[in-house]
């Protein structure tokens, strides 16, 4: 196994060492080691991904708990009567969520895109296979 | 096949949302003279109709911002960007419809343009339509006003 690639472990091309002799075997080694490489190959783009998702799991989070209630306390320190000041946070909760579930559906159709690209990648080594 | 957009497009749809919401905050934290001269009407029609002109700002205030902003992306990724984000914020304010703000005239030209971003013409003239509509939204909304507060007198 080379020090540059962990993966050529997925190699076992030496007739002498292999205890299994089998075609089959043979190419579902060299798929998994292409997978293998091609999970390495993207894995800035999957973390990438996992951050977008987390970030506006955290900003959806700080809104709830800190901003909402900061806006509640101005509007009253701004004397809003209180039934208006219940209408309106309804109504900006509302249109935040509204917000949120448009970045979260962008994101989905972000990760569901570069799944689309990894899997054309992965068959078109299959095909040499 | 899916339509394919660019990460450039995702990006810059996802940061859109995240600006406009940013904003929305800000405006309720008391830095939106708008949104606290419609909390602070008297009557509740007022208010709502207020309420309903600053509601108008704030979309306007998102398109306008995206349409800025997508003017300083290189030529060669513009139109992804474009082609995205008209088709994300047409979905956005669709479900915004249904409450008293009319906004069919958006959906129409958002409509229409998503079909010329693929024909790749006329989009500034659509652009300047789209924004004289806003205008024209604004103004109704300011009449209205102007009559609510002289039926108050």
């Amino acid at each position: 196994m080379s020090d540059e690639n962990v993966f050529d472990i997925f190699d076992d091309d030496d007739d002498d060492i292999k205890t299994v002799q089998n075609n089959s075997l043979d190419s579902l080694r060299k798929y998994q080691k292409h997978h293998m490489e091609l999970l390495k190959k993207h894995k800035d783009e999957i973390a990438f991904l996992e951050k977008l998702l987390s970030d506006c799991r955290n900003e959806r989070k700080e809104f709830f708990i800190k901003e909402l209630p900061a806006i509640s306390n101005k509007l009253d320190e701004y004397h809003i009567d209180k039934s208006i000041k219940d209408e309106w946070l309804k109504q900006l909760e509302r249109d935040m969520r509204r917000s949120f579930d448009e970045s979260d559906k962008l994101i989905s159709a972000f990760a569901v895109q570069k799944a689309e690209e990894f899997r054309e990648s992965m068959e078109e080594k299959l095909k040499e296979l | 096949m899916r339509k394919r957009f660019s990460d450039q497009a995702y990006l810059f749809c996802l940061n859109s949302f995240k600006e406009a919401r940013h904003n929305l905050i800000s405006d309720s934290l008391g830095s939106s003279s708008d949104l606290y001269k419609a909390l602070y009407s008297p009557k509740t029609s007022l208010r709502n109709t207020e309420l309903e002109r600053y509601e108008l700002l704030v979309i306007k205030r998102q398109w306008e911002s995206a349409v800025s902003q997508s003017k300083n992306i290189s030529d060669n990724e513009r139109s992804s960007v474009r082609s995205l984000f008209v088709n994300i914020y047409r979905d956005y304010v669709a479900k915004i419809q249904g409450t008293s703000l009319d906004l069919y005239f958006i959906e129409d030209h958002l409509k229409a343009m998503e079909s010329l971003l693929e024909m790749n013409q006329k989009w500034d003239d659509r652009l300047k339509s789209l924004h004289v509509d806003f205008l024209k939204e604004e103004k109704i909304l300011k009449d209205k006003i102007i009559n609510e507060k002289s039926k108050n007198k």
